[in-house]
């Protein structure tokens, strides 16, 4: 079923809940509702069900408004976080009530539950009571009730929130599966980035009740619309740097708190001429690196510590625009389609000292700080908080103070020598660097997206590269 | 932190213990079984705690006595009368003052005030509209062309007016206890509920019947005991006598009468001893049904 929301609204008093919302949910997909708590998702899960009923616009399933529909004939099957299993029945009556309800004749009854406990492999539980089964046993007899009156939407109120690791992980494959065999159009409420990430066909990001971005998980990734959606997905969350444009060195400046200049970062000229477009004078805005998209190297010639694939020769002044040799080897860490752009565009590069290194398995992280003078002192300022905290303590309005961060969180390749108090250089590509603005967080360098390149500016850009190269 | 039992913890235990045990059993351990003994006393001297001679004739008394037979049968009725309306009245209203309705606070309020008056107060007020000439009832009946009732003075009558009260006297209490249960009930049930498509209906019959039946047992057995014991609703609705003719006669009026105002201690004694005996066997068959029927 094809599900349309037009300028919905919902407000609880004073609080709107959710702000003029406006999508469609195609037939057979999966859509996450993803938000920090309380940004609205719940409250569009149940509105969408009819437990809640809008104070404006509309809900329209397959063209038809249903906005008075009780949940009783929505024909909406639903999960509950806490599955909500009936604890007096057990597994074979509770997911035989909705049927039951339906006065749904004995025989076919019976044969209807098999049928869906075998889909969620739960057969041999059929006659134990909920209060006997595990947190994912649960989740499946949850399902199971959902699905067995065959409804037409499945709505899943952060259905993994209470299990296990480990759980989650097979679960959500499991979710996956069986809303893949019956092909139903199901609406998933999460706050887990990745979870969202890795089980939906398209993501809807919410904040404040507002729609943040609505698109496909890999591109959310590649190319968020504002900085909240960019600080929202991805583990670890992305590095944002503060930055000021210098017209007349044509460099961009990393600044501090104190809106000190930390390092300047010399810039080629076609990038420079697209910032120049975007901001006409001095300006200020937000620098986002995601901690997979940047080379680290050593700096000095710390002879022994020297990365055996590297040419040092050129990386000290990437305004010179010096071509990179494409080494897939040691940037295999790399996405495939950002690997076959080095080297047809200038990185950005910016110096530091490593200041802690993680080792993950299969790479580390590191955390670079890129502020020379405290290099002493590296451990009294603080890392790069949580993105969720993040993003709400960066209020855009009214809040003049700037917060900014001094350092990168970055991963490299596992074997990469890296030491703690090692001189570093951080090569980033700008089409991997993600610009945004100070005053309202939008995406500002919507040309350098690599995911578009049929945008108006992407070929030209190229052209340009290719001139000055 | 559990410690280690050993005498000096049992001892302190004890010690902790002491001020409510000592009330106890000076007040009710050793009555029940000083009445225990009574009830086998058939040759006594009261005054001088004298015994001359034990047997069961008290009981033999009681298995002849007309008067005994009767406040059986009048508390068997009685019994009957009020638990299952009580409960269903007492539950329905909780049913709707559960639901978001104004001034549920205020009503709240107003249906436990009679559990807390003095019992004494409420019969004088019942006593007032039970008039048969003057009494609200009857003004009340008289719109629907009902004649005037004998509400007090008809033997026919006494019992449906004394089970009346009870139930309205009973109702604040058990609301009050319905009330947390259905409180207890959490709300994504009903919300799943209704999203499995069962009716208001069906949704009492599936989910709150079934996990409220704790709740219902509890106020069952609570409603079963208080209500064998009743006594001083009757003493004050019908001014000190058990009903016009004895009507309204029951097992704890029996052993009030035997006791105070005919002096036969020992058939009091027993006479109570068979209320326990009642009164526990029927509460070990309703924990029986319980098991069977709550679910937990």
């Amino acid at each position: 079923m094809k599900i349309e929301l037009r300028d919905l609204e919902m407000r609880f008093g004073d609080v709107v809940a959710v702000h003029r919302l406006n999508a469609t949910f195609d037939d057979g997909e999966l859509v996450s509702l993803l938000g920090p708590s309380g940004c609205g998702k719940s409250t569009t899960l149940f509105l969408l069900a009819g437990l809640y009923k809008p104070t404006g616009g509309a809900i329209l399933f397959d063209g038809k408004v249903i906005n008075d529909t009780e949940p009783e004939h929505r024909h909406i099957g639903m999960v509950f976080q806490n599955y909500a299993l009936y604890p007096h029945m057990t597994v074979r009556q509770n997911i035989a009530f909705p049927l039951r309800m339906l006065k749904v004749p004995k025989a076919e009854q019976a044969r209807r539950v098999e049928a869906m406990a075998e889909l969620v492999k739960i057969s041999h539980l059929l006659d134990r009571k909920p209060a006997q089964l595990s947190g994912g046993q649960q989740q499946r007899v949850a399902i199971a009730r959902a699905l067995v009156k065959e409804p037409k939407v499945l709505l899943l109120d952060e259905p993994l929130s209470n299990l296990d690791a480990r759980l989650r992980l097979e679960m959500r494959e499991e979710i996956r599966r069986i809303q893949q065999e019956v092909g139903i159009t199901t609406i998933f409420v999460t706050h887990d980035q990745e979870e969202a990430m890795s089980i939906s066909d398209r993501i809807l990001l919410m904040k404040d009740g507002k729609i943040q971005q609505f698109d496909k998980p890999q591109t959310m990734y590649d190319a968020p619309s504002n900085l909240f959606v960019a600080e929202f997905l991805g583990t670890p969350p992305i590095n944002v740097l503060k930055a000021r444009s210098n017209a007349q060195q044509k460099t961009l400046e990393i600044i501090d708190e104190k809106q000190e200049v930390i390092q300047s970062m010399a810039i080629s000229d076609p990038f420079w001429n697209i910032i120049k477009e975007t901001f006409p004078g001095s300006a200020l805005f937000s620098i986002g690196i995601r901690p997979e998209s940047a080379h680290v190297k050593p700096l000095r010639s710390g002879a022994n510590h020297t990365v055996k694939t590297h040419t040092e020769s050129h990386v000290l002044h990437p305004s010179v625009a010096v071509p990179h040799q494409k080494q897939d080897h040691a940037h295999d860490h790399i996405p495939h389609d950002a690997g076959s752009n080095w080297g047809t565009t200038v990185p950005f590069s910016l110096s530091g000292t490593i200041v802690y290194r993680e080792t993950i398995g299969r790479d580390s992280l590191v955390r670079v700080d890129l502020n020379a003078r405290s290099a002493d002192s590296v451990y009294d300022h603080a890392p790069p908080s949580h993105a969720h905290e993040n993003a709400s303590t960066k209020k855009q309005t009214g809040d003049q103070k700037i917060r900014a961060y001094t350092s990168l969180r970055l991963l490299v390749p596992a074997h990469q020598q890296l030491e703690i108090g090692m001189p570093v250089e951080v090569e980033i590509l700008p089409e991997k660097m993600h610009l945004f603005s100070e005053t309202d967080g939008a995406r500002l360098s919507l040309p350098l997206d690599i995911n578009e390149p049929q945008e108006t500016h992407g070929p030209s850009l190229q052209e340009k590269e290719v001139q000055h190269g | 932190m559990m410690q280690e039992k050993s005498l000096a913890t049992t001892l302190k235990a004890l010690l902790y213990l002491a001020p409510a045990l000592i009330i106890l059993v000076v007040f009710n351990i050793y009555p029940i079984i000083t009445s225990f003994l009574m009830s086998l006393y058939t040759d006594y001297d009261y005054y001088h705690d004298i015994v001359y001679r034990y047997g069961f004739d008290n009981f033999l008394f009681l298995l002849q006595d007309e008067d005994f037979h009767l406040a059986l049968r009048n508390t068997f009725i009685f019994v009957l009368g009020v638990v299952p309306a009580s409960i269903t009245l007492s539950l329905f209203i909780a049913l709707l003052l559960n639901t978001n309705i104004k001034l549920r606070g205020f009503f709240r309020t107003i249906y436990f005030i009679p559990f807390v008056t003095s019992v004494v107060a409420i019969s004088i007020v019942w006593r007032w509209i039970f008039h048969t000439e003057y009494g609200l009832l009857n003004y009340f009946l008289s719109w629907f062309g009902v004649s005037p009732i004998k509400w007090l003075t008809d033997p026919k009558w006494a019992m449906p007016s004394l089970i009346i009260l009870a139930i309205w006297k009973g109702l604040g209490y058990n609301i009050v206890i319905f009330l947390a249960g259905l409180q207890n009930i959490p709300e994504h049930y009903y919300l799943a509920a209704r999203i499995d498509r069962a009716s208001r209906w069906q949704r009492f019959w599936n989910i709150t019947w079934p996990l409220l039946s704790p709740t219902t047992f509890f106020v069952s057995i609570i409603s079963v005991i208080g209500s064998f014991k009743v006594f001083d609703e009757i003493y004050a609705l019908f001014d000190g006598r058990p009903g016009p003719v004895r009507s309204a006669l029951t097992v704890v009026y029996y052993i009030f009468e035997k006791f105070y105002r005919e002096q036969e201690y020992a058939v009091a004694s027993a006479a109570a001893y068979v209320l326990f005996l009642i009164v526990f066997i029927l509460t070990l068959l309703q924990l029986y049904i319980g098991k069977k029927r709550v679910h937990y």
